[in-house]
């Protein structure tokens, strides 16, 4: 990969890494951090990787990077993830958006990240399950429960609403 | 087998699980009858074992989650599966077909077919404000590293050719009219007084015997000064001895580059001659960048990518790969040109502390 291909990634890429990364983490200052990590190990590796995979390369950097660092806060924090995972029926929401990007911060990391990586990137199965270092069974699997998770959080809040 | 009140049991468990032979059977049924009060409880000679319960879970098929495939038909059952799977687009047309008119035809499919729908994330337009920062200039940091490796190569090969001596060429020199130095670096006027140019390539100087005025030193090294160069305020005019002609001998300079047992020879004054330094072979390494590389760049196309000067020349390299050596050596060397009156570059004039070198160029219609 030469310099003017590592630039051309960074006006392609950037927007879009960032983007799947603060969705996932809701935090700009450390989303920031990682695409600015991503993008310095990409650089260290030029020559190794290929102009076709760059962009593979930075979700996949990214996205352990993210989990990493996922993994290492919720050591540290107290948050009660039975309750996480379950419908909040007094939040207040405007429209369908709002509800599904509820729902969406609901799911496990896990789910979470494999469904972005499907819907925002559409990345095929087998490029997720390259991602993130999962078999393609598992990558399906998780998307399933994901959507019936959705499916079935924006139906309980229709009928609240 | 020696069955005994220490170890029956033992007996006892393989009796109860078939591994004892037939006489072995005997031997522990006659143990048993000679001493009852080790016969189990539950013990009347036939094996008690688990059987294997027939008993059937009915929920089975509610439990299997099957994806579907291109071979799979769409059912009740399977109707979740399915939406999610046409939102993949995971389904045949015949199965996205099946799909549609099964959901077509039930108000509560529909709803239901239209909040799977509701699942897919809709990728919000996000910027990033940092690229700028991410991006790297090193095209033109290489550009610039590539440039003062030319500067050098230039620089050394202009000094190689105006030190280069022909022995062949007769010794008496031809005093030209000196030419003004013009030089990117050129001295303060009056200062330094131009040597006159010599019509050939030669050190030697046979009508002008002040060519190098040499410093007795009697504690430290020889130094030499050029013509018209100011002298430091120990110099004394009785301390300055005139170099004879005769017994300057021009040497050639030579330069090594990545040649290994190649000598850098240097000229310095000694007293009343200028002689070779012995130094040992070393090794001048330019850059890490190979002869043959340096050799496959084009000149002008990598000055082109990196300064609007389109007609920059071989001379301002030169000067700049002069400047760029001082600056690294801590040498105070400069390359100057001189013009005839046609503004055409008729000579150069090499000069550093040590000593003082011109040259005319050559022209050849």
């Amino acid at each position: 990969m030469t310099v003017e291909e590592y630039n051309k990634a960074v006006d392609k890429y950037a927007d879009n890494l960032y983007r799947f990364v603060l969705k996932n983490l809701k935090d700009d200052h450390m989303s920031n951090d990682i695409v600015q990590d991503t993008f310095e190990k990409l650089w260290v590796k030029l020559e190794n990787v290929s102009g076709l995979k760059v962009k593979t390369y930075l979700f996949t950097s990214a996205y352990h990077t993210m989990i990493d660092y996922i993994r290492k806060e919720r050591k540290y924090s107290d948050v009660d993830l039975n309750n996480a995972y379950e419908p909040s029926h007094s939040a207040h929401y405007s429209d369908l958006g709002e509800i599904l990007e509820q729902a969406v911060e609901n799911l496990p990391e896990d789910q979470k990240a494999v469904v972005m990586l499907r819907d925002y990137e559409g990345y095929s199965y087998r490029e997720i399950a390259e991602i993130t270092d999962l078999s393609e069974t598992q990558v399906k699997v998780y998307i399933y429960r994901a959507r019936i998770y959705l499916k079935n959080y924006i139906g309980s809040m229709e009928r609240v609403i | 087998m020696d069955i005994n009140r220490n170890n029956y049991e033992a007996y006892l468990l393989d009796l109860m699980e078939g591994r004892l032979s037939d006489s072995d059977q005997q031997k522990v049924k006659d143990f048993l009858i000679l001493n009852p009060d080790c016969s189990p409880p539950v013990f009347n000679s036939e094996l008690r074992v688990l059987e294997n319960s027939e008993i059937v879970y009915s929920g089975k098929q509610k439990l299997k989650k099957e994806f579907p495939n291109s071979d799979s038909g769409i059912t009740e059952s399977n109707f979740d599966l399915f939406s999610i799977a046409r939102m993949e687009g995971d389904l045949t047309a015949t199965q996205e077909r099946d799909h549609q008119q099964l959901v077509e035809g039930d108000e509560e499919k529909s709803v239901n077919w239209s909040q799977w729908q509701h699942t897919r994330l809709v990728a919000p337009n996000v910027e990033y404000r940092g690229k700028s920062r991410l991006k790297r200039k090193t095209g033109l940091k290489r550009g610039i590293i590539w440039l003062s490796v030319l500067s050098s190569a230039a620089a050394i090969a202009l000094l190689f050719t105006l030190l280069r001596v022909d022995t062949n060429v007769d010794r008496a020199p031809t005093v030209v009219n000196p030419p003004s130095f013009e030089g990117l670096d050129a001295p303060s006027s009056g200062e330094d007084a131009d040597p006159p140019m010599l019509a050939e390539k030669s050190l030697a100087i046979a009508d002008d015997p002040v060519l190098f005025s040499i410093k007795k030193n009697t504690d430290g090294p020889v130094e030499s000064v050029g013509k018209g160069e100011r002298l430091s305020p120990e110099v004394t005019q009785d301390t300055l001895l005139p170099v004879e002609s005769k017994k300057v001998e021009p040497r050639p300079l030579r330069l090594a580059a990545n040649k290994p047992n190649s000598a850098l020879a240097v000229h310095v004054a000694d007293y009343d001659q200028i002689k070779p330094l012995n130094i040992p072979p070393t090794k001048v390494s330019i850059t890490n960048l190979s002869l043959s590389q340096i050799a496959e760049i084009d000149i002008q196309e990598t000055l082109d990518a990196y300064t609007e000067k389109k007609d920059i020349s071989l001379w301002s390299i030169a000067n700049a790969g002069i400047k760029g050596i001082n600056k690294i050596t801590g040498a105070d060397m400069s390359l100057l040109a001189a013009r005839d009156e046609r503004g055409d570059l008729s000579g150069f004039r090499f000069k550093s502390k040590r000593f003082s070198v011109s040259s005319p160029i050559e022209r050849s219609e």
